[in-house]
């Protein structure tokens, strides 16, 4: 019994690859869009079918819900799967898409729409009992803003309304910093959202970021699949996130849980979401900071110690079917980490880098998991998230987690671009880290300044001489110096196979 | 053979001589012997004074990537080590180059050919990967040999303006 005949699956990269997967072992076929710059990724190859969208930058291509829309309506598609970023919590889409008749793998376009504006999200968790980080939105003019501030007591968070993701947001110590920032701030998010409305929040500096995993099926029945440590932050971009967080205790888990469902509730939220939480570790106090109203990229960690396939969920709940389990029956076994690893130069301020992937060999083995978006030969260009990977493990315990880690990142070979993965292994090692104490101000506290341990020189630059060395030295090696007697190539007479020899 | 390496902002200069069992190999002031060499599709193993050493290597054209245990470094070979090390100096007062600090798009051009520009001036406005970067003037002058357009691809290290 086939949940759909074909799938479009309106992205690209890693996401895009576990989603064909997903589809494949459901007997759902596939179809890719791409731009011009992903002509040959892999994501293209391994769906059943491929269809272009337009050049390489994202405006032209995969955030144009209009050749998107084409692209399901001409392949016939019955459902669209938006992945995460692009379309996916564009609430003009989603709505498009069913209008056009086919099945749009999330929540209702309304909820998208709720929980995409900030202000409106915090209000409606006020109005149903969930605890929201304490914020002034009841005014957007500078001087309220600035009364706002006061009352709430600095530091404050500055942010916009129409959107996140990090976009927009300012940090602000005192009084005196508060008009710059709101003018930066509004600049911003009218570039990023064409909305320049903003809010304030209470700053909590050394928070932790725990979220929890949100399924919800038509029927109503809403549970959640546990939580996920992300604290592990850079400019408010996630590196690393691990599952169960080393914070929460069982009744610290249930509350957030039910807090989660709740918020969920609140919109009627169906299919797979996201509710991030704030957590204050000196008073365990937990705050709801936003809903995203889609799959996370983080989303594998939770796979791993839940059993459930997130992916397959969201499309079988958008077919219709039920959740056949309940909270009750979900648990979580061992500990599982996820590393994404981000085409960038930490040493040159973590700017992006680019070129072609020369070599790709991804680690493996028992409880190693890669999800991918790229090969050997891929290009890495300038017109798309950086992220190129994620390395997924799963262990019994933390420790075991975090040493299996260890050992996927030192056998990831990428060469061609410059990645995270050494700044990666370093934050792995730090005893906050290992202690399970960071918080969101971790990475900027401790590695502001990173600079890579030196290497053993002496064995780099004699691999780069033998590289560059001639030919004949780089020929399959019988023991140098060594001939071998039966090599009929170095004789230097008249041998014939099968002929009399002159 | 001499060959020469930019390698963390210093060239460095190794010889590499053949010998019946592999290579002998001189690099500041010391000596290497290396054997067992095998380089098969692209991975690549010798021995360096008895130790054992396993790689990963590829070639860009002007640079040479290495994974060695868990690193990864890109070499720039000789020639082209030259021309990286003059652009890594524009930061310096008397540089008159303004370069890509990273390869994007240029988005906005804030000035024009001959125009005087003030020290930290935003010349140009740059983006890639959804980041946006300022790029600005590092000492005060004329704005000359415009090269950079709005939508144009840029290379990290392109040279974009010049100021006299």
């Amino acid at each position: 019994m086939a949940l759909f005949q074909k799938i479009l699956v309106a992205n690209r990269g890693e996401i895009a690859a576990r989603i064909i997967r997903a589809c494949r072992e459901l007997n759902i076929r596939t179809v890719a869009v791409y731009s011009e710059a992903d002509r040959n990724a892999p994501h293209v190859r391994m769906a059943d079918e491929a269809l272009p969208i337009g050049p390489a930058p994202a405006r032209e291509s995969y955030l144009s819900i209009e050749r998107v829309l084409d692209a399901a309506l001409k392949s016939g598609a019955q459902a669209v799967h938006p992945g995460y970023g692009f379309l996916s919590e564009n609430a003009a889409f989603a709505k498009a898409v069913r209008d056009a008749g086919t099945v749009f793998v999330g929540p209702g376009a309304e909820a998208i729409r709720a929980m995409g504006d900030k202000e409106e999200a915090r209000a409606r968790m006020q109005a149903r009992g969930v605890p929201i980080v304490p914020g002034f939105q009841a005014a957007d003019d500078d001087s309220s803003l600035a009364v706002g501030a006061d009352t709430l007591g600095y530091p404050v968070l500055v942010k916009a309304a129409a959107g996140g993701g990090g976009k927009a947001m300012r940090i602000v110590e005192s009084p005196e910093g508060l008009p710059d920032a709101l003018s930066a701030a509004r600049r911003e998010a009218q570039n990023a959202f064409g909305d320049a409305r903003l809010f304030l929040e209470k700053y909590i500096q050394d928070a932790r970021h725990i979220e929890f995993q949100i399924l919800a099926d038509m029927r109503g029945r809403t549970l959640h699949l546990f939580e996920r440590e992300c604290s592990i932050q850079r400019r408010h971009q996630k590196i690393i996130e691990e599952t169960p967080s080393p914070l929460l205790d069982q009744e610290l888990r249930a509350k957030m849980g039910a807090a989660a469902v709740e918020a969920a509730r609140a919109v009627g939220y169906v299919n797979a979401g996201t509710i991030e939480f704030i957590v204050d570790p000196g008073t365990l106090e937990f705050y709801f900071l936003e809903m995203n109203t889609r799959l996370q990229v983080e989303h594998p960690i939770t796979e791993q110690t839940t059993g459930v396939d997130l992916v397959q969920w969201q499309i079988r709940i958008a077919a219709g079917e039920p959740l056949p389990f309940e909270q009750s029956s979900l648990s979580q076994r061992g500990h599982a980490v996820e590393c994404r690893v981000y085409a960038e130069d930490p040493e040159n301020q973590f700017l992006p880098s680019t070129g072609t992937l020369l070599r790709v060999i991804e680690p493996q083995g028992p409880g190693i998991r890669v999800d991918s978006g790229v090969d050997t030969g891929a290009e890495i260009t300038v017109h798309y998230d950086p992220m190129i990977a994620k390395v997924i493990v799963a262990a019994a315990t933390r420790e075991a987690a975090i040493r299996k880690m260890h050992s996927a990142l030192h056998d990831y070979v990428l060469l061609g671009v410059k990645t995270n993965i050494e700044f990666l292994q370093q934050v792995l090692h730090h005893p906050e880290f290992i202690a399970g104490q960071a918080t969101t101000r971790f990475i900027d506290q401790y590695f502001s300044n990173w600079i890579s341990p030196a290497p053993d020189a002496a064995a780099i630059i004699i691999a780069a001489a033998l590289t560059e060395s001639p030919s004949d030295a780089n020929a399959p090696a019988a023991a140098p110096g060594e001939p071998d007697p039966y090599n009929p190539w170095a004789r230097g007479d008249a041998f014939r196979l099968g002929a009399n020899s002159p | 053979m001499k060959y020469n390496f930019l390698l963390a902002g210093t060239i460095e200069s190794i010889d590499l001589l053949k010998t019946g069992r592999g290579y002998r190999a001189q690099w500041r002031g010391k000596e290497f012997l290396i054997g067992a060499v095998e380089h098969r599709n692209g991975e690549l193993s010798f021995t360096v004074n008895g130790r054992q050493e396993r790689t990963f290597v590829a070639v860009d054209g002007n640079r040479i990537w290495i994974w060695l245990d868990g690193k990864t470094i890109a070499l720039a070979e000789a020639n082209e080590a030259k021309r990286v090390r003059r652009m890594s100096e524009h930061g310096d007062a008397g540089e008159r180059i303004i370069a890509a600090p990273m390869p994007g798009s240029v988005s906005v051009v804030k000035v024009s050919d001959g125009e005087s520009v003030g020290k930290g001036d935003v010349l140009f406005v740059l983006e890639a990967m959804k980041m946006e970067i300022q790029v600005r003037a590092h000492r005060a002058g004329t704005l000359v040999r415009l090269n950079a357009r709005p939508g144009q691809t840029v290379e990290r290290d392109q040279v974009l303006a010049e100021i006299e």
